[in-house]
């Protein structure tokens, strides 16, 4: 059995991650905790499946405009609920407040416009199952955390060696300063949240065909989790979530099962406090200097 | 200027606050003026008279209207509705009015205790009806009690809840039951399998499954795994699932909803967790067929609540018939057992209103000597001293794509 | 018309009236330093010619063009580039990186030749070339700043307060370092605590108290005026 729950965690930690790398983007280079991410994802997986209704089953286009769309929805969520606030100077809470209620506003207005009820999602990826002795272990799990992990070597390589990337790191070390390189801050902010929507979009088509099942309180579900994967790993460092997930998915299942289900959530949490404790940045997060 | 406009702005917001936080909507027919039906301060402004007597009858009427289980709250809504403005149109009851007090209380027990206390402090109001969840029924009922308000719980299986005051009545059957008749039903049907329980936290799961385990227990069977969750924890169930496989369980207990059990079901056929499948009436809803697909083949599902198909418009004659006409005309779509439920509880007090008229006091006497009730949701049985219901159990399956009675068992 | 002149300029923060309405000019070719006790808004003048501040009154023109409302990147692209105070390198992109970021706006093939100035001026930060710029000592990070300014080939390099918490060895050396880029043909405004060193190599001088110009003069008069040497040089 424990082999099938290591399983069963990597699978639900792999989910996490997917959602963490968007996370941890944002919250690396603008140093702040974006609460409408869930939201976002969620709204990616109802793009997906709406547009795959409206468009006759064309699944991939679907998939495909959702990435956009959602991406541009970031853009949006930016633009409108942010940049004033960076403008004048507010304090990050008054920012982080508002990302609280961006996140409230996109979960009702799914509500409202596509009912409460779970809808079933399709799963183009109906690849079958194989087993190892007693495990039994599902294809789409395996592409699932493939694809976890070939996102997240995309991102660093976006990152760390691109022009872009170079800005993103220098707004997130110092926006002032990176202002004087000549940088357009905003513009960089801009695309930071593009591609972290576009990566909570990725994970929610992959989260619906997966559970082929999605609901309108699946991002804040979720939210909360992912951001302390984020955490555990290490803020702004795209292993660390993947780490930070992948950890949490395993700690979540074996824990839920040797230990009791009900608490599964608290175990969780309780093993990233310990870790915490004993290493405040993450587990691959660097000791940062307080800059003046 | 600036400062001027943002305090200004400032109090629009707070006035905003205040004015949508108090209580909700009316329904139906609003006689006198649109008074914001809900306002604390007892007698609400101008138009309807709040005193007994007065020539409108104020029902109160509290359930999740927004949030994860909306659709509950507002089909109990839209039957209740239903009922009224038919009532209405052909006069009301004797040349009175009905006008429904609305609430949403998100399903949230403290909501539901913040608006049993907006309602009590409505003088007028002699009857509520609500909620949807056990746990917003029984956090409301202490308040109803001590208010002397006739306290109607559509769906309160709870077995504590007719205890929570001697207005307290709700035409579900309680768990304690329930839970043993599907004990009884699921070991006779398995054989005596050794049975696997996963159940949701929450206060009906909880008694749910506690009266099943020790009822099948009782019988001479064994209860191998005893699994609960928290809802919306997570959609991943494949830990406990698992976990359960170990004991090897001939039989599987669900006790969770339609959307928590689809994934449920899904998983342990993914899983390959073969064995009998056992669920409640709350799987019943179109969108498990959808999502659950063919992990739910031979599943039973045990229901003290009908579902309703197109064919039952057909039979002229019944109540029933006339019922899903009348609700899928209105609201284009075909109801299930819980608006059917709302129904029959509207149906009930407004007879006895007519019967006894709209006094708390004569109505609860009244509502303990209703015997046996053919309801549109099914036969309902009182007992006069305990309060307690009887209901028959019936066993859905899925066939061809919809819910098909398996097999009625009459309660004793 | 001066290569730089700052007119009349006001800067709030807020209720507080930080910039009274300076005056302020700088000749192409010139060092110019603006000397001033803490609080006298040395800083905001800087942060606001850059682009980093919204002046609410005045005007900022450079070589004949109305930059008053540009913002920073805009700044940087006119050719005027701030090594900016505290020296704020990013500090954990490598030496190299934070010269390379300097250049964002300037053309990639210019970059090696850049560099190579840099360097040149400044050997012992390329010693360090691929460390992490936090990792450096108070005077290599100030000199990655400066470096890191005239990466972007601006005509007018502006430096705030360059020598704040630099051994004086360093700092002298900083200053021999900014005569020699001036020599090259860069335009220097420079800010500055220690007005004895700064004056000594300017050529003209302003001096701000509590948001006004007080003093303006030639270096040599400022050096030896009454007032400024109580207020100012003593000690």
């Amino acid at each position: 059995m424990f082999f099938q729950q290591v399983v069963n965690g990597l699978t639900i930690g792999s989910m996490y991650a997917l959602v963490a790398i968007g996370y941890t983007m944002v919250f690396g280079v603008l140093k702040l905790v974006n609460f409408s991410h869930g939201s976002v994802f969620m709204v990616g997986a109802y793009l997906t499946l709406e547009l795959s209704l409206a468009l006759g089953g064309n699944f991939f286009l679907a998939a495909a405009m959702s990435l956009v769309l959602t991406g541009m929805l970031g853009v949006v969520i930016d633009r409108a609920a942010l940049r004033r606030l960076r403008v004048k100077k507010a304090d990050r809470i008054t920012a982080l407040i508002s990302t609280l209620g961006v996140g409230t506003i996109l979960d009702n207005a799914v509500m409202i416009g596509f009912g409460s009820e779970t809808k079933a999602f399709p799963n183009v990826l109906q690849l079958g199952r194989f087993t190892i002795g007693t495990t039994v272990i599902s294809w789409v799990q395996v592409i699932i955390l493939a694809l976890a992990l070939v996102l997240m070597a995309i991102m660093s390589v976006i990152v760390y060696r691109t022009q872009m990337g170079c800005a993103m790191r220098a707004t997130s070390q110092n926006a002032d300063a990176a202002r004087l390189m000549g940088i357009n801050v905003n513009q960089v902010i801009a695309f930071t949240f593009f591609i972290g929507s576009l990566l909570a979009s990725i994970a929610g088509t992959m989260y619906g065909m997966y559970y082929e099942a999605i609901d309108p309180l699946m991002g804040s579900v979720i939210s909360m989790k992912t951001f302390a994967c984020v955490v555990l790993g290490g803020v702004g460092v795209l292993p660390g979530a993947m780490l930070g997930g992948l950890l949490i998915g395993v700690v979540e299942a074996v824990g839920a099962s040797y230990i009791s289900s009900g608490y599964r959530d608290a175990i969780a949490f309780a093993i990233l406090i310990l870790v915490l404790v004993l290493r405040p940045q993450g587990i691959l997060g660097k000791k940062v200097a307080d800059k003046l | 200027m600036k400062k001027t406009i943002k305090l200004v702005s400032v109090g629009l917001c707070l006035l905003l606050g205040l004015l949508t936080g108090c209580g909700g909507e009316t329904a139906s027919a609003d006689t006198d003026g649109g008074s914001a039906g809900g306002n604390t301060s007892g007698s609400s402004s101008s138009g309807s008279s709040s005193e007994d007597g007065g020539d409108v009858i104020r029902i109160g009427f509290f359930a999740p209207l927004t949030g994860n289980s909306m659709q509950y709250g507002v089909s109990f809504q839209n039957a209740i509705n239903m009922k009224v403005d038919e009532l209405n149109q052909a006069g009301g009851i004797d040349g009175k009015q009905i006008e429904i007090v609305a609430f949403d209380d998100k399903n949230d027990p403290k909501e539901a205790v913040n608006i049993a206390n907006k309602i009590v402090a409505d003088p007028s109001i002699q009857v509520a009806i609500g909620s949807f969840s056990s746990s917003c029924s029984m956090a409301a009922a202490p308040v109803f009690d001590e208010a002397g308000i006739l306290h109607l719980g559509p769906t309160a299986s709870h077995p504590d809840f007719v205890n929570m005051g001697d207005k307290a009545f709700t035409i579900a059957m309680p768990m304690k039951f329930e839970g043993a008749a599907d004990a009884e039903y699921a070991y006779k049907k398995t054989g005596g399998k050794d049975m696997a329980v996963i159940y949701l936290n929450s206060d009906y799961g909880v008694s749910h499954s506690s009266v099943f385990k020790d009822a099948y227990e009782a019988l001479g069977g064994k209860v191998v795994a005893f699994e609960e969750f928290i809802p919306g924890q997570t959609k991943d169930f494949t830990p406990i699932i698992t976990k359960i496989k170990q004991e090897n369980p001939g039989a599987l207990f669900v006790i969770a909803d339609y959307s928590d059990g689809a994934n449920i079901f899904k998983q342990a056929k993914n899983l390959e967790l073969n064995c009998d499948l056992i669920g409640p009436g709350m799987l019943i809803k179109d969108e498990f067929i959808d999502v659950a697909g063919d992990a739910v083949d031979g599943l039973l599902m045990l229901s003290t609540l009908p579902i309703y198909s197109e064919e039952d418009r057909e039979n002229e004659d019944s109540a029933k018939a006339a019922f899903v006409s009348e609700y899928q005309d209105l609201y284009g779509v075909i109801p299930d057992g819980f608006p059917a439920n709302a129904y029959d509880c509207i149906t009930l007090i407004t007879n006895m209103i007519s019967k006894v008229g709209y006094d708390a006091e004569a109505l609860a006497g009244e509502f303990r000597q209703v015997g046996r009730y053919e309801g549109v949701s099914g036969n309902i049985a009182v007992d006069p001293d305990t309060k307690e219901v009887k209901r028959d159990l019936m066993v859905y399956t899925i066939v061809n794509g919809k819910y098909a009675v398996d097999e009625i068992v009459p309660s004793t | 018309m001066a290569f730089l002149e700052i007119e009349d300029l006001h800067v709030h923060y807020g209720a507080i009236h930080a910039l009274k309405g300076i005056h302020i000019q700088v000749e192409q070719g010139e060092i110019v330093t603006l000397i001033g006790s803490n609080g006298a808004g040395k800083t905001t003048t800087m942060n606001t010619a850059a682009g980093l501040l919204k002046p609410s009154q005045g005007k900022i023109i450079f070589q004949g063009e109305d930059i008053t409302r540009f913002d920073a990147p805009q700044v940087v692209k006119r050719g005027i580039c701030l090594s900016p105070e505290g020296r704020q390198v990013f500090p954990e992109l490598s030496v190299l990186e934070n010269l390379t970021l300097g250049a964002y706006l300037r053309p990639p093939k210019e970059r090696e030749e850049t560099i190579a100035v840099v360097y040149d001026l400044f050997p012992r930060i390329k010693e360090r070339m691929h460390q992490p710029a936090g990792t450096l000592s108070g005077g290599e990070q100030q000199m990655l700043a400066v470096g890191r300014a005239l990466m972007g080939k601006p005509k007018l390099l502006m430096l705030d307060e360059p020598s704040l918490g630099l051994a004086p060895i360093i700092i002298q050396e900083i200053f021999d370092l900014i005569v020699r880029i001036n020599q090259l043909g860069t335009t220097i405004l420079l800010v500055e605590q220690n007005a004895k060193m700064a004056l000594r190599i300017s050529h003209r001088g302003y001096v701000l108290e509590t948001g006004r110009i007080v003093l303006s003069d030639r270096a040599e008069a400022l050096l030896n005026s009454e007032q400024v040497r109580a207020a100012y040089l003593g000690g």
